[in-house]
């Protein structure tokens, strides 16, 4: 086998190209995204100076810039969404790391008010959930997946917290505050899981994308001035402004993965 | 609407492509009957005169897209708060004694299999289902009647309730939100608006025609593009970007499926 049938095999099995990439270096996916996109661009004004002539090129500058200047800026107006959408997305995915930490550490006072058996158990508990999100389910959420081991633990967390029965108010009062605490942690946790959207609405939005990209790339292809050096030129600026706002949208679509990915420390740090 | 059963693909096939080829007819069309020499004489007075209609069209576009994501995100927005909802009910159900903790599951597994069934179905057409709503009922009846043996269940209730309140609220949001359909006066509006463009620049002179069809294509490609966006997003449980149940399905796997194995 090729190395490069090699190279492609390995993209395919780990969980196809766009999850091959997202674990690759920042570098990586710059040179593959942008790079690989100015190759297209370039690369189409060359062929289009082969068949049209400088004449024609300025032509349809003359005409066409006019009449469809319009299209970039819808096209400017629905890129800011998607990256909107994007950074939304990713500060979302922040927030609710940090709410579900929150939560538990609220729990984790809430129960320092029990008696010694039930604060034993429910740190014990604490520590093997917090572990096996940072060390299990992080790595599984990259591909927008939860872990059974991470699931069943919360669960043996939550049965320890709710073993506690109260005798008087004042563990009433106790258990009222820490019944806000588990439901903040249990939504954070569905949140927090539930943040990546669906596989047919990630790929709507990278058709929609990649379709709005090599439409405008292809435009540039037909305006042109009489040097060819200036139109390659200008398409590379084109090129790189839109293309690298396509990387930073990928970026922030994969909160989980990759260089920007956010890191396990709170929940490390709760494992102790 | 023949292509909501298509995929997403062939869906962006269709409504580009009959743009594209509405677009190459109306430009041959235009040509058998004026030379580009004729048609390049209204390009400085067309242009002037009539420059206006671009971007009417780019705010009507960007206007119509931002509806249609919004009310697509509410929807996903209000799922999502109800499938919590779930969850948190679920996991606290888990907890009650017996025979309590046996009923209390049975009744909500019920109710998340009648919404990720029959409900998800009815409210394609913009409706709700009847077994939904009873089994929701039957929920809020165990609830109420659960034999509270030990004051870890009398806890638990105290959890639950307020839980059980949400969830209705949060089930008449999920159907309300539903019923808000992307009105068919502002879909019209959209496709009047990109005719009008495409046609528009029929009538404009090129130096050649190959280059007045290329640029033609890639100009209707684009906001046909913004067509077949609003297109897939104006029916959230309908075509191929239909939300799908399974955060309902995997509630229900947890339910009955307690040990922690992955669907």
């Amino acid at each position: 086998m090729s190395q490069v049938e090699a190279l492609l095999r390995d993209m395919a099995g780990s969980g196809g190209y766009f999850q091959w990439l997202i674990h690759q270096p920042m570098g990586v996916i710059l040179l593959v995204i942008v790079g690989g996109g100015l190759v297209f661009i370039v690369g189409g004004v060359l062929l289009a100076n082969n068949y049209l002539t400088p004449e024609e090129l300025i032509s349809n500058t003359l005409v066409g810039t006019f009449k469809f200047m319009f299209l970039a800026q819808i096209f400017t107006g629905v890129l800011a969404f998607i990256m909107v959408e994007a950074g939304n997305r990713y500060a979302n995915a922040e927030a609710y790391v940090d709410t579900e930490i929150r939560g538990l550490r609220l729990l984790s006072r809430v129960v320092s008010h029990m008696p010694l058996e039930n604060q034993t158990r429910f740190g014990d508990a604490l520590k093997e959930y917090a572990k096996s999100v940072a060390e299990t389910e992080w790595p599984m959420m990259a591909s927008g997946d939860d872990s059974p081991i991470s699931r069943a633990a919360f669960r043996r967390m939550l049965g320890v917290y709710f073993s506690f029965n109260p005798v008087d108010v004042s563990d009433r009062s106790v258990v009222a505050m820490g019944n806000l605490a588990v439901a903040m942690a249990v939504e954070a946790r569905t949140n927090r899981l539930n943040n990546n959207v669906s596989r047919e609405l990630s790929n709507f939005i990278w058709l929609s994308l990649l379709g709005l990209v090599v439409i405008t790339a292809m435009f540039n292809w037909f305006f042109g001035t009489r040097g060819l050096r200036s139109q390659v030129a200008m398409g590379i600026a084109l090129g790189s402004s839109i293309l690298t706002c396509v990387f930073i949208v990928f970026l922030l679509a994969n909160p989980f993965a990759g260089d920007t990915a956010i890191p396990p420390t709170p929940f490390l740090e709760l494992a102790g | 609407m023949l292509w909501l059963n298509l995929s997403l693909w062939q869906t962006f096939a269709v409504i580009v492509g009959a743009g594209v080829v509405f677009n190459g007819i109306g430009t041959l069309l235009v040509a058998l009957f004026k030379s580009n020499a004729q048609l390049a004489h209204g390009n400085d007075p067309g242009g002037n005169k009539f420059g206006f209609l671009e971007p009417i069209t780019g705010l009507v576009t960007v206007f119509v897209l931002t509806m249609a994501w919004i009310q697509y995100n509410d929807v996903v927005g209000r799922i999502q708060r109800e499938t919590t909802t779930l969850v948190l009910l679920k996991e606290s159900a888990g907890q009650f004694t017996e025979p309590t903790r046996s009923r209390v599951l049975a009744a909500l597994a019920g109710y998340v299999e009648a919404v990720g069934g029959p409900e998800w179905r009815a409210m394609a057409a913009n409706g709700h289902s009847e077994v939904a709503e009873q089994a929701l009922e039957a929920l809020v009846r165990t609830y109420g009647a659960a034999d509270l043996r030990t004051s870890r269940d009398e806890s638990l209730m105290r959890f639950s309730g307020p839980v059980v309140r949400r969830l209705n609220d949060d089930r008449q949001g999920r159907l309300l939100a539903t019923t808000f359909e992307l009105r068919q006066p502002l879909l019209v509006m959209l496709g009047a608006a990109v005719v009008v463009t495409i046609a528009f620049s029929w009538v404009f002179g090129y130096p050649t025609m190959r280059g007045k069809l290329a640029m033609g294509t890639l100009f209707t490609s684009g906001l046909m593009l913004i067509v077949f966006m609003v297109s897939v997003l104006a029916h959230p449980f309908r075509g191929p970007l239909a939300v799908p149940n399974d955060a309902y399905a995997d509630i229900l796997w947890e339910i009955t499926h307690p040990e922690g194995e992955s669907p």
